[in-house]
């Protein structure tokens, strides 16, 4: 009987992991995407799609991520658009962590000291140059740390999916406790399970920190 | 000589007519002219705020100017729109920059690259050599500024003479005809000035560039110049070669500014 309920446990959190992981995989692919986009589009020289970007990050900081995903399954399919809820779930959670990346990506960009711009005009780079050569590569490491709080919070929002009848950890422990009647064992395992994401996380964000940190090169 | 001849040696490479700036209503430049023909090593001296580091940076398109015009080596930097000078346009401007090297006071190298590579890229990206023979070169102005022995290390790394003798390479590099240095020895350790100094003097007397040089170091423009202008509010109230200057301006303001005492009445 124990036995049963342990390897029910076990099937249950592997299937849910699965679509944990893989929210959060997509879902931290398109925050990225939609960082960089967003974040330039804010400090773009063009008026028109700095306002765009304003939108689209104070919408998205400003609301919750529930309803922000509600919105996307359920709300919708009234305009005649529809989504399935894992498409949503990503969508939901790509869109709401990356009006916050969009932030961390242009506060990076601007901490980028007023020197480096001049050292470039007297070398006489182009623009382009200038961020691809100069600007980015101080930026990025900067974004770093954020970035990786950001994909945690991300990761932990996945739940959320459950109430779009996504079958995710969450969605799967509250099953296997109306199923057993078991509460202690699946919670546990649930939180145990986010904690070592989380840490996948952590191990994930140190060591790209570590490849884009500045080398001298030992001679 | 011919006219011809005598006008090709006194062609000015920099000229600055009318030049008129302000910053946010304060006047820095005010109706100023400026002529400096080839491989001239001038002295800009002058209390703060007097206006010399603004001219090397209108020169370095790092300030507009508000009226007047700029020529470098003939060519003008700005154009007339309904009376007010405008900026060339990106592209043509990047022809005269890249005649223009420029030296900062705080350096502004390059942090996240190594000493080699913030000597290297400006080459590879202005497309004067491949990586291969721009890092020669690199190694190369880094023997002639002896730091050959730093390339692989980080600026953080080097000390504050250190870093300034690597921004020097760096601007020398690109082989530019005129070089603009901006308080090149102010913000260093005053027991590591004289590293600076010595270098720009090798560089004064083997490139043959024309070099301007705002400085504090009134003992060294001296000898470093062949000629010394004296600022103050924006104007230029003495220009002259530098023993003239030194020991007899005639403007009453260089002679408070040099502690001579004010000419009899």
């Amino acid at each position: 009987m124990t036995e049963n309920i342990v390897l029910d446990l076990f099937c249950s959190v592997l299937h849910g992991l699965e679509i944990t992981v893989a929210l959060t995989v997509l879902g931290s692919v398109l925050a990225f995407i939609c960082a960089f986009v967003f974040g330039l589009g804010r400090i773009a020289r063009w008026r028109l799609i700095r306002i765009i970007s304003v939108f689209y990050i104070e919408v998205f900081r400003g609301t919750s991520v529930f309803v922000q995903v509600f919105w996307l399954y359920y709300a919708l399919p009234a305009f005649g658009i529809l989504l399935s809820p894992f498409l949503s779930g990503i969508l939901g959670l790509g869109l709401n962590v990356g009006a916050y990346g969009a932030e961390v990506v242009r506060s990076a960009i601007q901490a980028t000291g007023k020197d480096q711009y001049e050292s470039c005009c007297a070398l006489n780079f182009t623009r382009y140059q200038t961020f691809r050569y100069i600007v980015l590569p101080q930026a990025f490491p900067r974004m770093l740390p954020v970035f990786g709080n950001n994909m945690v919070e991300l990761m932990k929002a996945t739940s959320i999916v459950s109430l779009i009848s996504l079958s995710d950890i969450t969605f799967q422990a509250q099953q296997f406790r109306i199923r057993t009647g078991q509460t202690f064992l699946p919670f546990a395992v649930t939180l145990l399970v986010y904690f070592l994401l989380y840490l996948g996380i952590l191990f994930f964000v140190q060591s790209v920190t570590r490849l884009t940190k500045p080398k001298s090169v030992k001679v | 000589m011919s006219k011809m001849e005598q006008k090709a040696v006194s062609r000015p490479i920099i000229e600055l007519s009318n030049v008129s700036k302000a910053f946010n209503g304060v006047s820095v430049l005010d109706n100023l002219n400026l002529v400096i023909p080839k491989g001239q090593k001038v002295a800009l001296l002058g209390p703060s705020g007097s206006g010399k580091t603004t001219i090397l940076r209108i020169l370095m398109t790092l300030e507009t100017i508000d009226a007047g015009q700029v020529r470098v080596g003939g060519q003008s930097m700005y154009e007339e729109q309904s009376g007010v000078p405008r900026l060339l346009p990106e592209s043509q401007l990047r022809s005269v920059r890249a005649r223009i090297g420029m030296v900062f006071q705080h350096f502004g190298l390059f942090p996240h690259l190594t000493v080699l590579s913030n000597i290297a890229l400006p080459q590879i990206l202005n497309g004067q050599a491949r990586k291969a023979e721009a890092e020669a070169r690199a190694l190369d102005l880094l023997q002639t500024v002896g730091l050959a022995d730093k390339a692989h290390l980080l600026p953080d790394q080097l000390s504050g003479g250190q870093k300034q003798r690597v921004a020097i390479a760096r601007a020398l590099a690109l082989q530019p005809d005129i070089l603009l240095f901006d308080e090149p020895t102010s913000a260093l350790d005053p027991q590591r000035v004289s590293e600076v100094l010595d270098l720009l003097n090798v560089i004064g007397e083997t490139t043959g560039a024309t070099m301007l040089l705002v400085t504090h170091e009134m003992e060294f423009a001296r000898q470093f110049a062949d000629r010394v202008l004296f600022f103050d509010h924006g104007q230029i109230v003495e220009d002259g070669a530098p023993d003239l200057v030194f020991t007899n301006p005639q403007d009453h303001r260089t002679r408070a500014f040099l502690g001579l005492p004010a000419r009899g009445v």
